[in-house]
Formats: C-alpha cells, sequence, structure tokens
C-alpha cells in the first residue's frame, strides 16, 4: 500500500453525483485581501487551489465532501456555502 | 407532498431518527427530511457506538443493528517521531460497551425500524430554509415547495446552516471544530484477529496523541470492522489553518509513523472521508429552542470530546425532544416558553451534567498541546528507552537522569502550568 498516496488517490476512493453548478461561491474581493488563504489548506478535498496566474481562487466543488470546513475557517467569511442541489453531491458506502 | 405533518424533523441521523420515533411513539405524525438520496451515505464518524442508547432507542431489537465489532480492548497511545508508549490499555472480553457500525448501513437500519413505527422520510430532500412568521418557525422551504407544521426539530448535524440561520447559534469559531479525516482499510477478517489479537466479532480501539506537529492539536484514532479498518485523525481546524497545513497530509503523516505501519499495512485503502466535529463544549451549545423548533445532536454543540461520545448524546437529545413535542401538543402551545422545557430536561439529563463537568477540558488540553502532543510522549519514550537498556550504566545515574530530564529539560513554569490546568479540570470533574 502506498501510505503517502495522494489527494488525488484519495478523492479516487469516492463516489459522486456531480451537479452541474457549483454550491460554494467565494467574494474574490474579500479573497484578494486575504493574506493567509486558510482553505487553500484546511479543506480535506483540496478544493481550494490558485488558478494558472497565481491570481485566483479556483474552486473545484465536485470535490466537495461538505464538511463546511472552509465555511467556518475563512476568516473573512468570503465562502457562500450551501448543500449541492438534492441528492447531489458525495456518497460514502462505509464512512 | 401531500401530508400534514405535526412534527418536521431535518436530518436523518441518529439524533433526527431518535426524535422522530420518540415523537411518534407518542401518537404524533412526524417527517423526516433528508438531503442524502440514501440514508446515512452523507454522514461520517470515527466508528463506534454506545450500545447503551440503542438499547433505550430500540430496546427489543437492538440486538438486530448491524454492528460489525464489539470493542473489547482500548488504548491510548503516546507516539513520537519513531517510537511509542502505551499510556494505558484495557482488556475485557465481557465488557461490551461499544461497537463499530459503517454509517449507510447504520443509518439505514434505524430509518428502516423508525419507518416500520410510522415515521415518513423524505429523502433526497435539501431544506433551505425555515419559515418564520412572526418570530415562530412554521415550516421548511425545500428547494422545491414549502412544508409547515407546528414544530420543526433541527437535527442537521455539524454543519449547522439552519441553526444559524435563524440566530440561535452564533457560526462556531474555528478553535471550537476538530476536522476528522480517516481512511477505510480493506484487510482480511483473520489477518484482523491475529493481529489485534481478537477472536470473532471482538474489536480493539485505539487513540494516540502525539507524533505530528505538537502545534496543532491533534488527536489520532484507529477501529476495526469485520473486514475493515480505519485509521484517522481530528485535528483543530484552527490549529490547522495557522500551521497552513493540510489534514490528509498529517493523516498520510500519521499512516507512515513506524508503530502505525504495522497496523494497517497489506491493506486497500477503500473510501477516504471527513466531518467535522463541534468540540466548543458546554460554553459554545447553541441555544436549544425557540417558538416552533428545537435542535438536537451536533447542530446543538452536543459532544463529549473526552469519551468520545457523540452518537449517544444525539440518541438522548433526540428522544427528549419528541417527548417535549408531545407536551407542547397536548397543551397545543408551541411557544418558546413552553418549549423551554426541553432545555430544562436536557440541563438535567447526563449530557449536561457531562458537558459542564468537562466544560474547560478541552480548552485546558488545546492551551497545553505541546505538553501532550510532544513534551510527555518524549519523555515516556524517554524513560521506557532507559528502562529496557543494558548499557553497562548504573540503574542509579539513568534515572537520575531521567529525573533531571524530566523537571530541567524544559522551563519549569511548563511543569507547573501543566499541573494547574489538569488539576483545575480534575476538580471541576469529581465535583
Amino acid at each position: 500500500m502506498n501510505n503517502n498516496s495522494s489527494i488525488e488517490n484519495k478523492l479516487s476512493t469516492l463516489k459522486y453525483y456531480t451537479s452541474d453548478k457549483t454550491h460554494l461561491v467565494l467574494d474574490s474581493e474579500k479573497c484578494k485581501k486575504c493574506k493567509n488563504k486558510e482553505c487553500l489548506f484546511i479543506c480535506p478535498a483540496k478544493v481550494y487551489s490558485m488558478d494558472e496566474n497565481n491570481e485566483n481562487i479556483k474552486v473545484e466543488y465536485e470535490n466537495c465532501l461538505e464538511c463546511g470546513a472552509c465555511r467556518f475557517a475563512c476568516p473573512y467569511n468570503a465562502v457562500s456555502w450551501e448543500y449541492p442541489e438534492a441528492s447531489k453531491g458525495v456518497l460514502y458506502k462505509f464512512s | 407532498m401531500e401530508i400534514k405533518p405535526d412534527v418536521i424533523v431535518i436530518g436523518a441521523g441518529p439524533a433526527g431518527v431518535a426524535a422522530a420515533l420518540s415523537a411518534k411513539r407518542k401518537g404524533l405524525n412526524v417527517v423526516v427530511i433528508e438531503r442524502g438520496k440514501n440514508f446515512g451515505t452523507k454522514n461520517m464518524f470515527g466508528g463506534a457506538v454506545y450500545l447503551e442508547s440503542l438499547k433505550a432507542l430500540f430496546p427489543d431489537s437492538w440486538e438486530n443493528i448491524p454492528f460489525e465489532r464489539f470493542n473489547i480492548s482500548h488504548s491510548f497511545e503516546f507516539l513520537t517521531q519513531n517510537g511509542a508508549s502505551t499510556a494505558f490499555s484495557y482488556f475485557d472480553e465481557s465488557h461490551k460497551s461499544s461497537a463499530t457500525v459503517f454509517r449507510p448501513k447504520f443509518d439505514e437500519w434505524l430509518v428502516e425500524e423508525a419507518k416500520k413505527e410510522g415515521v415518513y422520510f423524505a429523502p433526497s430532500t435539501t431544506v433551505r430554509n425555515l419559515i418564520v412568521e412572526d418570530n415562530k418557525v412554521v415550516g421548511i422551504k425545500t428547494d422545491i415547495e414549502e412544508l409547515k407544521a407546528p414544530l420543526t426539530i433541527i437535527a442537521e448535524g455539524a454543519n449547522s446552516l439552519l441553526t444559524e440561520q435563524i440566530g440561535l447559534k452564533k457560526k462556531n469559531d474555528s478553535k471550537d471544530l476538530i476536522l476528522g479525516v480517516k481512511e477505510i482499510i480493506k484487510l482480511d477478517k483473520n489477518l484482523i484477529n491475529q493481529r489485534f489479537n481478537l477472536k470473532d466479532d471482538e474489536g480493539k480501539v485505539l487513540e494516540f496523541f502525539g507524533g505530528l506537529d505538537p502545534d496543532i492539536l491533534t488527536l489520532g484514532f484507529f477501529y476495526t470492522f469485520k473486514n475493515h479498518i480505519a485509521i484517522g485523525l481530528g485535528a483543530c481546524l484552527k490549529d490547522l489553518g495557522d500551521k497552513k497545513t493540510k489534514p490528509y497530509e498529517l493523516l498520510d503523516k500519521l499512516k507512515s509513523h513506524p508503530q502505525i505501519q504495522k497496523l494497517i499495512e497489506g491493506g486497500e485503502v477503500v473510501e477516504y472521508s471527513a466531518h467535522l466535529i463541534p468540540d466548543g463544549g458546554y460554553k459554545k451549545l447553541s441555544k436549544l429552542y425557540s417558538s416552533g423548533v428545537l435542535v438536537v445532536g451536533d447542530a446543538a454543540g452536543f459532544i463529549n470530546p473526552v469519551h468520545f461520545e457523540g452518537t449517544n448524546l444525539a440518541i438522548h437529545s433526540g428522544l427528549i425532544a419528541g417527548e417535549v413535542a408531545y407536551e407542547a401538543f397536548n397543551k397545543k402551545d408551541f411557544s418558546s416558553k413552553t418549549l423551554s422545557n426541553y432545555k430544562k430536561k436536557i440541563d438535567k439529563s447526563f449530557i449536561i451534567t457531562d458537558l459542564k463537568s468537562y466544560k474547560n477540558a478541552l480548552n485546558a488540553v488545546y492551551k497545553r498541546k505541546k505538553s501532550v502532543g510532544e513534551f510527555y510522549p518524549n519523555i515516556m519514550s524517554d524513560f521506557f528507552k532507559k528502562f529496557t537498556s543494558a548499557n553497562g550504566v548504573p540503574k542509579k545515574k539513568l534515572l537520575k537522569e531521567f529525573i533531571k530530564d524530566f523537571f530541567f529539560s524544559r522551563n519549569i513554569k511548563e511543569i507547573i502550568a501543566d499541573c494547574c490546568e489538569f488539576a483545575k479540570v480534575f476538580i471541576e470533574v469529581i465535583k
């Protein structure tokens, strides 16, 4: 077993019913002011990453585990967080 | 939805199902709204439920619950970078007070039992808002429709959007939240039994302090299932942000510790998952009621982190909420005043007694996290290393060295601070 499996490998164990529309929206103005950018680190599904130009935060909502950590960790209240549309999103088989 | 419920319950986890059953058994019409397509598939926890609350909820049928293993062996270990010492370990084959379960199977079972008793369930339905009229909660708004009822019970879990929306709770401070991540690993049943000295459906629970990052308050955990094991950790959300640390990297670090590697070796990861735990304790509970509404389970903040209790508190709070719902119906009065009985009953129950006892416990551990996560694991490891060595150095000398290290390897103020913090907690618990 690969003990240092990447987050991509971890996420590949999961089943999702992906919605066409995002349930996570960032207030990019607030994000620009944010120095620490906690969301880039604390999200257990690496939903947030810097875009190619290292300017804006990219949101890969498809990987979201719906825990809500980003909503609480964001010091600027910049994450508008809703549950994905009904019956969409992650589906645990074991946990 | 062609129904006119007396009570709407939001969330089909243990708190929601318990509340629904408790109200239904008193004769009320109850509908439970669940956002997941299948029950339990949005839910995650460490791995074990205490049996006592399940016996209270299902006195006749609890033995049919799809349990994985009954925990008879518990160990608490201190990890250092490469070593581990057992703080304490307990084993008794006749002591089966908790069992591991998989949430999709377990939650589904709870729901099926509740359906047999006449509770109505609406899966694949997400509640977006509570309907508030004249400062009273009078129903819910889903993606597609409105549904009204004289009483709504919120059992929405840790990510408490609705509880916040109606002002019963302020958004949690990230310091009061633990982010749990874990992996389920498939491992042969016989291998599990052999490796952990178990037989049949006996289970083992391990908890780990230290060995990761002393600046991040973290507790590692390990559970056994029939043909699977779970390895995971809970880390303080604020610390993760402050230290710019990814929770899954911390999990990988735990998994690569030589002690842990041996536990999980040869298995295949079949599922990764994450969930929040509201660990603010007594001081950070939500307001439990308002006109037309009650809050139960994780949404209310009912977690006892010291004893890893959550589902049992969820079930007990649900049972009490159902009773209060019935009282309100008898009186035809869903005012805040009548529903305040819920708080009174919760206050008298073991839920609040325990949460009050431990109201400063987690904060004490948080303040002294470097001691728990680094100093004591190291000092214990150092002690055992000396104790188990024969290297020609007189034992007297080794012991003196150890005592010297214990008191003088860091500022003596640190030891005093540890003693003060933990003594305060201890006194609060026993007084």
